[in-house]
């Protein structure tokens, strides 16, 4: 382990994310709040911050090894969202918050989860409504990713950092420079959030509303600027563009960059995981459209298709954003939509969950174990996109699996013991883990409720499946620390 | 440029790494073999496909359509070739370059041209090899010999001894020494660090030395670092592979040599092609048989087996024993820089480097005629025709102290009209000359490149 480095690095990143305090203090001179001065203090305790990690290792110029790209990824997510926390704490608008809820508050718009503790939204200052549509358009497509493309100077070190943070089975490049990699995919973020902004503003929102949705929708985050979410405008144009966006941003970002540079979307009908991505949306919909249809919870069938419809992709792509309450919706489909977002969106996409790909592949290798099953002597492989996946990989996607399974038992219980009933501490591991936000029971409005002690673990969990489980689990393992 | 490599052996990986030093090149490598490139992957800012490099269906995955240079360097010529092909006839790939070792092949050079074998630059490492061990060979006391313009001019790199005229004098005193010797230091290294080579740097005990001189001065300067090594007389050859083949030949009708090889057939064969030299079938590392063949007065051992760790220990051996020099032929660096450490192996020959140094020559820009790399790829001595005149050049016309050169770029002589001149500040730069530079620094090449382009 390499701390000069470790500490120099995080220092660097650090200054730079503290330019995110800016854009609230311009949006406060807009609105005229008289919010500015909670954001000056956090862009200078953040700065400072990160010169005072960075001003005594300056000189040091040294390769990163894989554990101390580790190291910093994890460290530098945590030591984010810890400086992030410091607008909600210092603002006065927010009342009786506690640090626990803050940090919950910050890292919960990073990872993308969407899960909030503030009530009465719509009267919170618009800098403070804007700072959290940021804090999670920030996360969306990873903070690392944004690091390597406007910082060169990560050099080849970038790229341990780029592998720890980023989600897949395969880490394919676009490119043969990680750092145009890094480029191409903010340009698909940047241009889908454009034309995401564009959307909801023709489709009536304010100006100011339409960029905050935007932000979180094409980030798969769902954080909104009102208490009702998206069902606080309703209109159906808005959900439309809400579910074209989140389908669109639940797809894996390099077939955006194929399909872009061959000006076809021939790719994304050959990709397995996207065809399974749509099959999986399709079939969660039609499920909760009849057993929704059976209880007559709606009066017009339209309005039926239209709730189980949006309701299904923004939980299944874990966005969670709510139109209706679907935590009041009949029978088993409320925690039917949370078993959903377990798989989530696709890999290299902003979404979270186990990823559709690995599921493909556990479902492969289940259909190749029947197989072997009536005929033993058969030789079956696992494939995806027509070529054979070797053992590697299998192995190391079911070794997610159960490192996820694994966490999701402790977490579960751990929020049992520390006294949540059984639905409210369920959904709201799955809801953390899957970066999903929305819960059942307790926790169905908003996570204020909660004890400290379980925003802490809650905080956690988030982050562990931000980060894929491994990077994590792995800094508790003694041969990481060891020398 | 956008570089596509095939292979990922030695040469493929020391050219990924060489080549994405410079942050311009968008480098990709190819392989069938997936934990290679997994490591590669895991140093080298490079994209990798896994897959066999002569099908066009994994050429085109890996993005050959925009690419500006192929490099083959598979195990197999054919396939070396065939990719080649490939990249002429179905993605109009501007340059090819591939390693052809078949002596066969390379007999006919017709065959190399558009219509049947597109390949712009053949590479033969054991002939580079070769040549360069020749050179050490002839230059008693050089550790690296390069040559420029066919040999008309070297760059030598050799240490310097307590006891020499020069050492803890200032570089300027070796005018006085040796005022009709044309050669010019363009780079010391202490501690494996470089030091700005001023008139007034004092020259320590220790130091690796780079000059340039005359081809025929080269002896008579290197007695200023070193006390007098007599021309080496008996060479004692460890593995009687390609390499060992042919540098025997080379050396046969001038020196006294005795070649070992340990496989019989192969011994056999070395006879039968061998006029002069002495062929003996045994271990290189069986002492009986080295001292019976009097290795306490061989002038030069040289270990060029397949394998590095025995021609490490056989080197170490050999040195004990009593041989008064010995050179290894090492591939890996790690060896390479632990043989460096011990006393005992004088001159470490990387046959990556030498064969990195041969490609990267081909795919500098226009006007570079000639790239050796130094220093583990680090530091490059280079040479480039100067074109244009006073109007579309920021060169000609004027004098080498006014040129703005990078720091850590030396000028050490220039080659006018076959003539060698040596760098001084007032020499002034004209059309044509041939400009021999050291570069510390290989980042900067593309500044020395730019400077010395022409303006259109």
């Amino acid at each position: 382990m390499q701390l000069s480095i470790v500490s120099k690095t995080i220092g660097l990143l650090l200054m730079v994310f503290s330019l995110a305090q800016i854009p609230p203090i311009l949006i406060d001179f807009i609105y005229a709040e008289g919010e500015s001065l909670s954001f000056v203090i956090s862009f200078v305790v953040t700065f400072i911050g990160g010169i005072s990690l960075w001003w005594p290792y300056r000189y040091i110029k040294k390769d990163f090894h894989l554990r101390d790209g580790v190291l910093i990824v994890v460290s530098f997510w945590l030591v984010l969202s810890l400086f992030g926390t410091l607008p909600f704490l210092l603002t006065d608008s927010i009342n009786s918050l506690t640090f626990a809820g803050a940090f919950f508050e910050s890292m919960s718009g990073l990872t993308t989860t969407g899960a909030t503790v503030l009530s009465q939204l719509d009267e919170l200052p618009k800098s403070i409504l804007f700072y959290r549509q940021q804090l999670q358009w920030l996360g969306g497509m990873g903070i690392i990713v944004l690091a390597v493309a406007i910082l060169p100077l990560l050099g080849v070190g970038g790229m341990e950092l780029y592998h720890a943070e980023s989600s897949g089975i395969s880490k394919d490049r676009l490119t043969p420079k990680l750092r145009n990699t890094a480029i191409a995919l903010w340009k698909i973020y940047v241009s889908l959030t454009v034309l995401c902004a564009i959307g909801y503003f023709l489709s009536g929102m304010t100006l100011f509303d339409a960029i905050g949705h935007s932000f979180s929708t094409v980030a798969i985050g769902g954080f909104s600027t009102h208490d009702g979410s998206i069902g606080y405008f309703n209109s159906l144009s808005i959900e439309v563009v809400a579910m074209f966006f989140m389908f669109l941003a639940g797809i894996n970002f390099s077939l955006h960059f194929v399909a872009w540079n061959n000006r076809s979307v021939m790719n994304y009908l050959r990709d397995s995981e996207f065809k399974t991505y749509a099959l999986i949306l399709v079939i969660t919909a039609i499920v909760v459209l009849i057993f929704l249809s059976i209880h007559s919870e709606y009066d017009s069938s339209s309005e039926t298709i239209r709730h189980s419809l949006f309701q299904t992709i923004s939980i299944a792509t874990t966005t969670g954003f709510v139109s209706q309450k679907f935590s009041g919706w009949p029978a088993a489909i409320p925690v039917f939509l949370i078993m959903v977002s377990f798989v989530g969106a696709c890999v290299g996409s902003t979404g979270g969950g186990i990823k559709v790909v690995r599921i493909l592949v556990m479902f492969r290798l289940a259909m190749k174990e029947i197989k072997k099953f009536i005929r033993p002597s058969a030789q079956v492989s696992v494939k995806l996109n027509q070529t054979s996946l070797t053992d590697k990989t299998i192995i190391s996607v079911l070794g997610f699996f159960s490192l996820y399974a694994i966490s999701f038992v402790i977490i579960l219980m751990l929020l049992m013991f520390i006294g949540l009933d059984q639905v409210s501490a369920y959904s709201a591991t799955a809801a953390t883990m899957n970066n999903l936000g929305p819960g059942l029971g307790l926790i169905a409005e908003n996570y204020g409720l909660l004890s400290d002690p379980a925003k802490w673990v809650l905080s956690f969990s988030m982050l562990i499946g931000r980060l894929e489980v491994l990077t994590i689990i792995a800094l508790f393992h003694k041969a990481f620390w060891r020398n | 440029m956008k570089i596509l490599i095939l292979g990922a052996g030695q040469v493929g990986s020391t050219l990924a790494k060489y080549l994405s030093l410079d942050d311009d090149n968008d480098i990709t490598v190819v392989d069938q073999v997936e934990d290679k490139l997994n490591s590669l992957r895991r140093h080298l800012d490079i994209q990798t496909v896994v897959g066999y490099g002569a099908y066009p269906s994994v050429l085109e995955k890996a993005g050959i359509k925009g690419m500006d240079m192929v490099i083959a360097v598979m195990g197999s010529d054919e396939r070396n070739m065939v990719a080649c092909r490939m990249a002429h006839t179905l993605y109009h790939v501007d340059k090819k370059i591939a390693r052809i070792r078949t002596t066969e092949y390379l007999l006919r050079p017709e065959i190399f041209t558009n219509e049947a074998l597109p390949i712009d630059f053949l590479i033969t490492p054991e002939i580079l090899i070769t040549d360069y061990i020749k050179g050490i060979v002839e230059e008693p006391g050089a550790a690296q010999v390069f040559d420029f313009e066919n040999g008309l001019v070297q760059l030598v790199e050799t240490r310097a001894y307590i006891g020499t005229p020069i050492v803890n004098r200032p570089i300027k005193e070796l005018h006085d020494h040796i005022p009709d010797v044309k050669m010019r230091i363009v780079s010391l290294y202490r501690n494996d660090r470089a030091i700005l080579a001023k008139s007034d740097t004092v020259v320590r005990e220790g130091d690796h030395v780079y000059f340039i001189a005359k081809k025929d001065h080269v002896s008579r300067a290197l007695k200023e670092f070193r006390r007098a090594e007599k021309t080496y007389q008996k060479i004692f050859i460890a593995g009687g592979g390609n390499i060992g083949l042919k540098v025997a030949k080379l050396l046969e009708d001038t020196h006294n040599i005795r070649i070992i090889e340990l496989n019989e057939d192969r011994a056999m064969a070395l006879a039968e092609e061998l006029n002069h030299a002495l062929v003996l079938q045994g271990n290189a590392s069986d002492e009986d048989l080295l001292l019976e063949e009097g290795i306490e007065n061989t002038d030069l051992f040289l270990a060029l087996t397949d394998s590095d760790e025995v021609n490490v220990i056989v080197s170490i051996l050999a040195k004990r024993l009593g041989a008064h020099k010995t050179i290894a032929l090492v591939k890996r660096d790690v060896y390479a820089s632990l043989a460096e450490q011990s006393d005992d192996v004088d001159i470490i020959v990387s046959p990556d480097q030498i064969t990195v140094s041969g490609i990267l020559s081909h795919i500098r820009k226009g006007d570079t005629m000639k790239v050796h790399s130094l220093q583990h790829g680090e530091a490059e001595a280079i040479e480039v025709v100067v074109h244009g005149d006073k109007n579309n050049s920021k060169v000609v016309g004027s004098m080498i102290k006014d040129l703005s050169l990078p720091e850590g770029v030396v000028v050490g002589a220039i080659v006018r009209d076959n003539e060698l001149l040596m760098g001084s500040k007032k020499l002034v730069i004209e059309q044509g000359d041939h400009v021999l530079m050291m570069l510390t620094d290989v980042g900067k090449i593309h500044q020395v490149e730019a400077l010395f382009s022409e303006n259109v």
